[in-house]
């Protein structure tokens, strides 16, 4: 299992240095850092801006130039002459903070949902969970976003005077950092992100939870006189739960792809909005550690979710 | 030169409501809440003003890249910095609290265009840093070196003609001497985007690790407390000197809000009390709202349609065909554009008929050079005709194997541009004339698309600077091109020698009168070159919560430095 | 079983439903017990085809055979829009702007005075077209590969899968925005998928990051495939192995595979949405997609709210069917899979 482990990483390698080329050449080739739309700049400005920032420099030794200091744990600085680490930092802690709120009501909701409809197949509660759950796999998130917007802060407050929730940004103006305030900006946020997860999530629980209470066992249970309750809660839900919530660690790269999104709208200076804004400037050297940073979370939450899962799981063998 | 003095006099009479504005009464803040003579309201100290930017810049040196974001300049710099001249809100220039009095310009340059050209600038004595220590010419002389030296300078026009800085007057008294006259000398330090910096504050001339983040001192109405992506706070600079701009709140905090569309919900929610968006199709109903005010004023930006000449996306482009440039001008109907999509919002926008300049912003637009460009049918055939062109059997015009078809971008997602295209494209179909959208993100066609001159037809928004300058945007020296690897901001390519010397005849021209004179003979030769079809001034638009703020609040709209030029004016209400 | 199925595509929940649980196919064989079970009902001991049994099947899954229905009605209108509006999708009428729906203008009018439903309608033409390139293009290279590995096994199982992982790795909409731009300043790039922001290079993209899903559901089917009787009597008939794949195999997936591209086309339709919201997906005509509708429009929610909920409701309802009717074939076609 070791040398599996190993072997993942290993492979990982590759993906990441591919990844990173792929967006250094995209960058590259798509932006001209040396371009200005300033009333003053003449073309003499423009060249010796070129040359004084190495901008004229063949893009493979730029590359490589970065790729050196990033192995060393240097992530450079921005055109701007700008150390990167601190607002990617800043970048990161915002979107764990959006993306760990989003993960609870993922999983508590989804989860909720799925074994209520579990138990009570075929009632209402299970008919009006699936129309939600297919709901919500297919409505797009960014409308999604945007309705919540309409309906939870501007007509929220036309009809009830005040509302509690915001439209954009991740603090009033007279609080920093965590706390209410915080949670409160990023409820929103958050429920956009998760709505499709947890329309998976209640589909995956449910069927999950299905396949437990049919199983041998819990026939078996029921027959020792175990209450029906305790039945549900000390077995079934357990089992039910092993595969769920190992499948649930690798969610890492749905979640990027929501928070890109749900970030643009909502105006949490995240991961999202960091990334969307380098972009534009053209700022590979932003990027690359970004994309270096996503790609290897990905890699590692699928290895420890591959691993949990072959723990669990005897049936199942590494090699 | 132009008579600044007399300029603001004539304003304080129009603004008397707001004598605040200008440097007419001296007893405006005494006693807490006083306000002006002149019996406007009195306004109400402290409290914390929450304002919305709509781009957010990523670090705060005004001398390097960092400085090509103009919300860098209006959300944070413009309220720290220090300047020399400076612009009141009609973009007239005039000196700023800095200065005891009027700049003296001397030399012979300063009317002929050629030999030596002096500035002599007096520093008001009472004008400090914010820890108490004097402005001195040593402050200018280092910022002269800093916008020399630093590694990575946006442009150091200007600053590379003068010779030297000397001070005198204890240092109190700066003389530029210039190696050539320069006409667009107040830009120098000051105006549109220049400042001077605080020599102590600095190990050396090289900046470019410096002013990322914070400022370590302040020569303006604020201080600036704290910079990161989520908010910028301002408070006020205690040892400010000028009487008449001193902040009535206790606090300035700006958020940074992505565009018109979460700035507008974001005021209309109270979570910011003014916003300064770009004017967007429909945004006048957006604000509806009874505690939201609503102003626009025509800004320095105008809106054209540009045709590329030499075009390398499509070499043989027809826009190299002057009389293609002509008719095709023709064939656009501009009052249709203004009808539809510009006056459902705001009405009284008039069409801009003089090029690259605009009206409100001094005396170098002459409205009468693109007045004859109106829809014609006619003209469009009979110019097209009577060259050559035949109508093919597609319907589409064609000479010597050539249809007359041509791309036509602009950056998707702009709706205002959108329905430009979606007016313009069908009707010029029927006259024969092809023009195929090829639209593309706004961060491609800018960085890439427009300064290699991947484009046919383009439709985007230029700034007219209060300088008259257009060297930079319209000289053959600045075309951008594979050879001087794509520098330059001469993206239609148009080169004439003959405007091209006129230009640089003018920027040596310090003297108004004589300078207008060239600036129109440029104008006309644009004109004759059917080089773009101007449209519109586009409005500057401030929204602001009545409920939340009070004073002049809308009085900056039309100005160079946003409308949040004067918020040391604005207070809670 | 070597390897793990249940990783999944970011994005991509479409996938999901299928029931990535770790596959269990040494239990149940539900294909029989239904077949015994509805010929019981039918009052016949005639052995009723598998097509006839996965239409008895489908037939019982009353939302597949509404969306099924929807689906055709919509993709009708959509590509001859002449049915339902005569009007004009880029000519407006400037006297009738900004209308809110009325009998005239069911959907309302934009700020041209363009007849939104016409709009919708049109612009559908381009969503409805890359859901369903992207969900071929991507199924062709997924079985493909997916087939390869299956059948091959040793190191070019290996290899192809860890180029699965690969793609696997890279966040979808992320890589996508990044490519979406590629063809701008390169000619190589423009050549391969066609210029920046066209159909063409946005299904080319879109493809090149739908097709894993594909792959390892048909590579696991052919693990399993493999080893059954047919194959070696096949084998032992002389045949080889690319007949094997293209006439025994693949075709034995077939179920699979369906429900893989239809639950594709939805992802695709919304990706895309997503894409065209963020100002990088198909542009250059004049009549926008839905997503880019959604988000030229934003702005005008509290005023004209036709103008944002009618193209979002467009989005949401065809993609609301075709998850219905992804569900339905899974049901009628691949009920091993009837997990989720």
């Amino acid at each position: 299992m070791v040398l599996y482990a190993i072997r993942r990483l290993l492979w990982s390698i590759p993906v990441v240095i591919i990844a990173s080329i792929l967006v250094f050449v995209a960058v590259k080739s798509t932006t001209n850092p040396s371009a200005q739309r300033c009333p003053t700049c003449r073309a003499e400005d423009s060249q010796r801006l070129a040359q004084q920032l190495h901008l004229n420099e063949s893009g493979a030794s730029q590359y490589i130039n970065w790729f050196g200091k990033f192995s060393h744990g240097d992530f450079g600085k921005t055109l701007r002459q700008k150390p990167v680490w601190p607002d990617l930092r800043d970048a990161i802690i915002v979107t764990l903070q959006l993306g760990a709120l989003a993960y609870v009501i993922t999983i508590g909701l989804g989860l909720t949902m799925g074994v209520i409809s579990a138990i009570k197949q075929y009632s209402w509660f299970d008919s009006l969970s699936t129309g939600a759950s297919f709901f919500g796999l297919s409505i797009p998130p960014f409308f999604f976003g945007l309705i919540l917007q309409i309906v939870l802060v501007l007509k929220f407050r036309d009809w009830f005077g005040t509302t509690p929730f915001f439209t954009s940004g991740v603090n009033n103006s007279s609080s920093t950092g965590l706390g209410y305030d915080r949670l409160i900006h990023l409820i929103l946020p958050a429920f956009t992100v998760a709505v499709q997860g947890i329309a998976i999530y209640s589909r995956y629980m449910r069927s999950s939870m299905l396949d437990v209470l049919n199983s041998d066992f819990l026939r078996t249970a029921r027959a020792k006189g175990i209450s029906e309750r305790r039945v549900i809660v000390r077995h079934a839900l357990r089992n039910a739960l092993i595969p769920v919530v190992t499948y649930s660690a690798i969610d890492v790269g749905a979640i990027i792809g929501g928070l890109v999104i749900t970030e643009q709208i909502f105006q949490i200076p995240g991961m999202g909005v960091y990334f969307l804004q380098a972009f534009r400037d053209g700022e590979y050297v932003k990027i690359l550690p970004w994309m270096m940073l996503v790609v290897l979370s990905v890699i590692v939450l699928n290895l420890i979710a591959d691993l949990v899962y072959g723990v669990l799981d005897p049936r199942i063998r590494l090699d | 030169m132009r008579r600044q003095r007399r300029g603001i006099s004539l304003l304080c009479l129009l603004f008397a409501f707001a004598l605040l504005a200008a440097a007419c009464s001296d007893d405006k803040k005494t006693g807490a809440g006083t306000s002006s003579s002149s019996g406007a309201p009195t306004q109400k100290k402290g409290g914390t003003l929450i304002l919305g930017a709509e781009q957010w810049p990523d670090c705060l040196n005004p001398i390097t890249q960092c400085a090509n974001s103009s919300w860098m300049h209006w959300a944070v710099a413009g309220h720290v910095m220090p300047r020399l001249m400076e612009l009141d809100e009609k973009g007239n220039f005039r000196p700023s609290p800095v200065l005891a009095g009027d700049p003296k310009l001397s030399g012979e340059g300063t009317t002929s265009g050629t030999g030596k050209f002096t500035i002599v600038y007096n520093i008001d004595p009472n004008a400090v840093w914010d820890d108490g220590s004097p402005m001195t010419a040593d402050d200018l002389i280092f910022s002269l070196d800093a916008y020399l030296k630093t590694t990575g300078a946006v442009s150091t026009a200007g600053y590379d003609k003068i010779e030297k800085i000397e001070s005198s007057n204890g240092g109190k008294t700066a003389t530029l001497t210039f190696s050539v006259p320069y006409a667009d000398w107040q830009d120098l330090f000051g105006g549109n985007q220049g400042y001077f910096y605080k020599k102590a504050a600095f190990a050396g001339p090289d900046t470019k690790a410096d002013m990322l983040d914070s400022y370590k001192f302040s020569g303006g109405p604020f201080k600036l407390d704290s910079f990161d992506a989520t908010q910028a706070t301002f408070s006020p600079n205690a040892k400010y000197w000028n009487k008449d701009r001193i902040p009535f709140v206790d606090k300035v905090i700006f958020k940074p809000l992505a565009d018109s569309d979460t700035e507008l919900n974001a005021v209309k929610a109270g979570e910011v009390f003014a916003i300064y968006p770009q004017a967007s199709p429909g945004i006048k109903d957006q604000a509806a709202q009874s505690n939201l005010k609503l102003e626009f004023a025509p800004g320095v930006s105008y809106e054209a349609i540009y045709m590329d000449q030499n075009s390398l996306q499509n070499p043989n482009t027809v826009f190299n065909d002057k009389t293609v440039r002509e008719a095709v001008m023709f064939a656009i109907d501009r009052q249709a554009i203004l009808d539809q999509v510009i006056h459902p919002d705001f009405p009284d926008v008039e069409l801009l008929q003089c090029g690259v300049w605009v009206p409100t912003v001094g005396e170098w637009c002459d409205q009468t050079l693109w007045a004859d460009v109106k829809f014609d049918a006619g003209k469009v055939k009979s110019l097209l005709e009577g060259d050559g062109w035949t109508k093919g059997s597609d319907g589409i015009y064609a000479k010597a194997g050539t249809r007359l078809s041509f791309k036509w971008t602009i950056n998707a997602g702009n709706k205002r541009r959108e329905s430009i295209q979606a007016l313009v494209i069908p009707k010029l179909k029927d006259l024969g004339i092809e023009a195929v959208p090829d639209n593309t993100d706004a961060d491609t066609l800018f960085q890439t698309r427009l300064p290699q001159r991947q484009l046919e037809m383009g439709t985007y928004i230029q700034t007219a600077s209060p300088d008259p300058s257009v060297t930079t945007i319209l000289s053959c020296k600045q075309i951008p091109s594979p050879e001087n690897s794509f520098s330059g901001q001469n993206s239609v390519a148009w080169c004439n020698q003959q405007a091209t010397d006129l230009m640089d005849q003018s920027d040596k021209t310090p003297d108004p009168g004589k300078r207008l004179d060239l600036i129109h003979q440029i104008a006309k030769l644009l004109r004759q070159d059917a080089v773009l079809l101007p449209m519109y001034q586009l409005p500057n638009v401030t929204i602001v919560r009545t409920d939340k703020i009070d004073g002049p609040t809308t009085l900056y709209t039309p100005a160079s430095y946003s409308a949040f030029g004067n918020i040391y004016d604005w207070s809670l209400k | 079983m070597t390897e793990l199925e249940h990783e999944h595509r970011p994005g991509e929940h479409a996938v999901v439903l299928q029931g990535e649980l770790p596959p269990d196919d040494s239990l149940e064989t539900p294909d029989a017990v239904d077949a015994l079970t509805t010929a019981g009902q039918g009052l016949s001991t005639k052995p009723l085809s598998p097509g006839r049994l996965a239409w008895r099947r489908f037939r019982r899954h009353k939302p597949a055979l509404v969306s099924a229905f929807l689906l055709v009605v919509i993709s009708v209108v959509v590509f001859f829009p002449q049915l339902l509006t005569s009007s004009d999708p880029i000519r407006g009428n400037p006297k009738a702007a900004n209308q809110a729906p009325s009998a005239t203008h069911w959907f309302g009018t934009n700020n041209l005075g363009v007849d939104q439903l016409s709009r919708i309608l049109h612009g559908g033409q381009i969503s409805l077209k890359v859901g369903l390139a992207v969900a071929l293009v991507s199924a062709v290279v997924g079985v493909a590969i997916g087939a390869m590995a299956g059948y091959y096994g040793k190191w070019l199982d290996n290899l192809l899968m860890r180029v699965t992982d690969l793609f696997l790795a890279i966040p979808l909409l992320v890589a996508l925005i990044i490519l979406s731009r590629l063809p701008a300043q390169n000619k190589w790039a423009q050549t391969v998928v066609g210029e920046t922001n066209s159909l063409r290079s946005i299904v080319t993209i879109l493809s090149l990051f739908f097709w894993m899903p594909m792959a390892r559901i048909v590579r696991g089917q052919i693990l399993s495939l493999k080893e059954k009787e047919f194959v070696e009597a096949a084998r032992a008939l002389g045949a080889r192995d690319r007949r094997i794949l293209v006439r025994h195999l693949v075709p034995n997936c077939t179920g699979a595979i369906v429900v893989n591209v239809t639950l594709s086309v939805a992802a695709a339709i919304l990706t895309e949405a997503a894409l065209s919201f963020l100002g990088y997906g198909i542009q250059g005509t004049l009549i926008p997609t839905w997503g880019f509708m959604i988000a030229d429009e934003k702005g005008s929610y509290q005023t004209h709210p036709w103008l944002v909920l009618f193209p979002g409701m467009a989005i949401l309802l065809v993609v609301l069917c075709v998850n219905y009717l992804g569900d339905g074939l899974r049901d009628a076609l691949d009920p091993k899979q009837r997990k989720v």
